[in-house]
């Protein structure tokens, strides 16, 4: 199951840049860099989520 | 046991592979595939090193000891972690600045936890002498 959430953020990453090249080509440099931001601010959410989930495995393990 | 290694291994390497295809155009997404993976391994191998910390726990009973006395060892291995994780994450950000500021406040707070301790065996000496 978080293998799944590696293969998802190089998938994001991917979409972003590709989503990234075709705005840049059509002329909408803003909206290019809106999905930028957009696919930045969903990944860090999904990340910030586990980096919490292994303080808390941290904490639990060592008792403090 | 070999299975996890094994896992986290081929994980490791398939992730590897993938920030680099990612990390061309968005460094950022390779940084955090590598935040991810070093979570993952962790919360991997937390059952066993749960196992491993019991064992040394119940020896340290048998022997004796007071199981208090092992508490700021522990606590200051999960704060070593913590600290080396995120300045980890800092450096292959770049930011080796706000690492070594993380470095240094997690070496502070760990003298913190474990001047205490050094404290008392002073404090025990000076009893028996």
């Amino acid at each position: 199951m978080n293998v799944d959430l590696i293969f998802k953020i190089a998938a994001i990453g991917i979409l972003v840049s590709i989503l990234n090249i075709v705005l840049n080509k059509s002329g909408r440099e803003e909206q290019a860099m809106m999905t930028t931001l957009a696919g930045l601010v969903v990944v860090l959410m999904m990340v910030v989520k586990e980096i919490v989930k292994l303080f808390d495995t941290v904490k639990a393990l060592l008792g403090f | 046991m070999e299975a996890e290694l094994i896992r986290i291994a081929a994980i490791g390497i398939v992730g590897a592979i993938l920030a680099m295809v990612v990390s061309e155009k968005r460094p950022e997404m390779a940084m955090m595939i590598g935040l991810v993976f070093g979570v993952m391994a962790l919360v991997l191998i937390a059952g066993k090193a749960g196992a491993v910390l019991k064992l040394i726990d119940q020896s340290i009973t048998k022997a004796g000891i007071d199981a208090k006395l092992m508490v700021p060892v522990f606590k200051v291995t999960g704060m070593a972690y913590i600290t080396q994780f995120s300045v980890d994450a800092c450096r292959d950000a770049g930011q080796t600045a706000i690492a070594s500021k993380i470095e240094i406040a997690g070496k502070i707070l760990m003298l913190a936890v474990a001047v205490p301790i050094a404290t008392s065996l002073i404090a025990m000496v000076t009893t028996i002498l």
